[in-house]
């Protein structure tokens, strides 16, 4: 994905860094850095961990911005860069949509937490957490969604190999069974 | 004379009548219907007091199978999600592919994908009906009258588009083949059987007064709780809320077409949520019917599409209409013949995150109505 | 917005907890058919042909719709592949059935809950595996979270092919394990 420059936000930034809906959220919340990019069909901006409740509380309660819809957040494994979240806010009133990466450092996948904004984020976190291995402080529950509760494995990892369990814990000669 | 003491005087003395909450495990073998999905509920006498949903039953590995197969071959993954209308998912999933690699798709083709993925949604609320008037009480027969319909549905399926259930007849640029030279009169038979069918069904249960008063007032949602919590498709339009993504953010070729939007009475219980379900229906086979008039000629795949799809850097999210609420698909494209990474927003999913809110409160009895309206089905919520 | 990396990342490896314990060798009960009880008929059949004909005609299978192939085996039910016509009626109890129809895939999440139930079906039972998945694990073989086949825990009976297998496959399904049942009637208890 194209990458903008990765200095941070100053005010004489020409109109072509916002495109699309961009412009108007960096109009409405001029506080917050972010880099904007274009996708295929939307706007992309690109932030750190420490902005992103402060956008997010920007994004649901201002006026004439009004995403009051979580749509989605995506959890990617880009290897080197680190983990992204990718959030989908849209909205109803004013039927516009943008895409929030956060970018986390390798290492340290912390970030806030969405659920005291919308009651939507909380199994979507929860997902987030077992498959790549983002923690979301201020989450009410943090536990597997859809694994088993005792396993601390993140399938999405591109680290985690897609093979059959059996091979990955070395008991894969073994007679069939299940002991519960 | 004995003097007895007062009821309040005797209770407030003894705890023998002190009751105590029960855990019931609504395990995740039901009644073959909706799946394998799980509820805690502790219940204080009949009325249920906390409501804990376990998911993942059913998890399969969608989204990191998907990661190391070509574009093409995972969509036969993608169409086992929403295992009730496999056309509608492959149509999501295509339309992901084709916007990341910049492909274009005859409008033949996409008067097809409308009517197939139309076909589909009918055969997914027919199921949702049936299976929900099976829930209320209806012992059976609402459910076979439901599958009255989605065999003829199958079979037309069957009969252009090779399989019943899952065809992968959608391909990335178009469709793999034609519609039969002689399809249009068993359509238009098939269009008139599922519309008396509709008028069956409806004379079963909403002209049944057990049903019709066991489901109103249950369970109601105002709108704003609704956006807050997610919830789509059909849920949001039973609260009043007029939004369908094929009206606000148009795809494929549904901006050409007349249809209109059901939306219930304003209160988002269960009675509406079923209501909007079979208004949906009709306005389904209203848009099957201009399809079929509006069909262009022309191909049906796009003809300059390589052997192999390599797509360069690329991200996009395509948000469809799902049978159940918003199906969305996230796609991220790093090069190579593989996606980097597609994700799948369900609407199940999303719905059924809710589901402690909609129940807790309610009588046990209720609690599998309210589930049966949430309409879920766990391929989407397992991915 | 990134900072140099100043914690260094720890190789990631997976943690599967205690399934490994799950996963061990158990030796699988043997079925046998048990009856020992002769019924005194008027016909000149042996009664061992009678209880078999009598057991395979009235499968009772305990349905166990996991994914997409419980909606063919509903269709099976159905109008239009009728299964009452061969007496077999669903039933949603185990300790009242006689035949498990695992129809869909088999997760590890799921399997002791799958296992649970086989025993508390009484004997004489029979298992069906339909479709791919349960089989061998199916088009999700390769992801881990996936048992590669429901024989893995329990033993089966007859494997339907199918992804998903039509209900005429699902009937044929049941036509040999009429066939199958009416062959144990030589089995000695």
């Amino acid at each position: 994905m194209s990458q903008e420059s990765q200095t941070p936000v100053t005010e004489e930034r020409p109109a072509e860094q916002y495109p699309g809906i961009a412009a108007l959220i960096h109009k409405k919340l001029p506080a917050i850095a972010f880099t904007a990019t274009e996708t295929k069909d939307n706007v992309d901006l690109r932030i750190g961990p420490e902005s992103l409740l402060e956008l997010a509380r920007g994004l649901k309660d201002t006026p004439g911005l009004d995403f009051d819809y979580f749509n989605n957040l995506t959890a990617v494994d880009m290897v080197d860069e680190g983990l992204h979240a990718k959030y989908f806010f849209a909205s109803y009133r004013q039927n516009h949509s943008v895409q929030v990466t956060v970018v986390t450092v390798p290492g340290q996948p912390n970030l806030p937490s969405l659920t005291g904004l919308y009651a939507a984020a909380n199994w979507h976190e929860r997902e987030a957490y077992e498959m790549v291995g983002l923690v979301f402080d201020g989450h009410p529950d943090l536990k597997n969604l859809l694994l088993d509760e005792d396993l601390h494995i993140h399938p999405l990892l591109k680290a985690h190999p897609l093979v059959k369990a059996e091979i990955l814990q070395g008991i894969e000669d073994a007679t069939p069974g299940f002991k519960f | 004379m004995t003097i007895w003491p007062t009821e309040r005087e005797y209770l407030a003395e003894t705890d023998a009548f002190d009751t105590v909450d029960m855990t019931i495990n609504v395990g995740p073998a039901h009644p073959a219907t909706h799946g394998v999905f799980r509820m805690i509920l502790t219940v204080d006498g009949e009325m249920v007091v906390d409501c804990e949903p376990v998911i993942g039953y059913l998890h399969r590995g969608l989204e990191k199978l998907t990661e190391n197969a070509d574009y093409r071959q995972a969509m036969g993954w993608w169409d086992r999600t929403d295992y009730l209308a496999g056309m509608s998912c492959e149509m999501a999933y295509c339309m992901a592919v084709e916007k990341l690699g910049g492909i274009e798709v005859p409008e033949r083709a996409e008067y097809i994908r409308v009517m197939m993925a139309e076909l589909s949604r009918i055969a997914s609320h027919l199921i949702a009906v049936g299976s929900f008037g099976q829930d209320v009480g209806s012992f059976g027969t609402s459910f076979t009258y439901a599958w009255r319909e989605r065999e003829r549905i199958y079979d037309f399926f069957e009969e252009v588009a090779g399989d019943r259930m899952f065809p992968t007849y959608l391909r990335p640029g178009g469709l793999q083949m034609d519609l039969p030279e002689n399809y249009e009169p068993r359509l238009r038979w098939l269009i008139n059987s599922i519309r008396q069918g509709i008028d069956d069904l409806d004379g079963l249960l909403t002209g049944n007064e057990i049903f019709v008063e066991r489901c109103r007032g249950l369970s109601p949602v105002t709108t704003e709780r609704a956006i807050n919590l997610g919830l789509t498709g059909p849920m949001i339009r039973a609260t009043g809320y007029r939004w369908d993504i094929r009206r606000a953010v148009p795809y494929s070729v549904y901006d050409q077409l007349d249809f209109e939007i059901p939306i219930g009475n304003g209160t988002g219980d269960v009675l509406d949520r079923y209501l909007v379900r079979m208004a949906e229906m009709y306005q389904s086979t209203l848009i099957v019917e201009q399809c079929i008039e509006k069909l262009p000629g022309g191909l049906v795949l796009n003809p300059d599409l390589p052997k192999t799809l390599r797509i360069d850097d690329a991200e996009c999210y395509i948000r469809t209409e799902g049978t159940k609420g918003e199906y969305s698909v996230y796609g991220m494209a790093r090069g190579g013949n593989k996606p980097y990474r597609m994700k799948l927003r369900s609407p199940s999913f999303c719905n059924l995150s809710a589901l402690k809110e909609l129940v807790v409160g309610h009588y046990v009895a209720d609690a599998v109505i309210i589930l049966g309206s949430l309409d879920i089905v766990l391929g989407e919520v397992d991915k | 917005m990134t900072q140099p990396n100043a914690h260094p990342v720890p190789p990631y490896k997976p943690d599967f907890g205690a399934e490994a314990d799950r996963l061990r060798p158990i030796d699988l009960p043997k079925p046998r058919a048990a009856y020992k009880m002769v019924l005194p008929g008027v016909m000149q059949v042996p009664a061992d042909t009678i209880l078999a004909i009598s057991r395979k005609s009235s499968i009772w299978p305990m349905t166990f719709g996991l994914a997409c192939c419980a909606i063919e085996m509903m269709g099976a039910f159905m109008s239009n592949h009728d299964l009452d016509r061969f007496g077999i009626v669903p039933f949603a109890s185990p300790r009242q059935s006689d035949c498990l129809i695992i129809s869909g895939t088999v997760t590890k999440k799921m399997a002791p809950a799958i296992k649970l139930i086989y025993e508390q079906m009484p004997n004489p039972k029979y298992v069906i595996s339909m479709g791919a998945c349960a089989t061998n694990g199916g088009p999700y073989t390769e992801y881990d979270r996936v048992l590669q086949g429901v024989d893995k825990i329990i033993p089966v009976d007859v494997y339907v092919p199918g992804c998903p297998p039509r209900p005429e496959s699902l009937i044929d399904g049941f036509i040999r394990l009429q066939e199958k049942i009416m062959e144990e009637k030589r089995m000695v208890g």
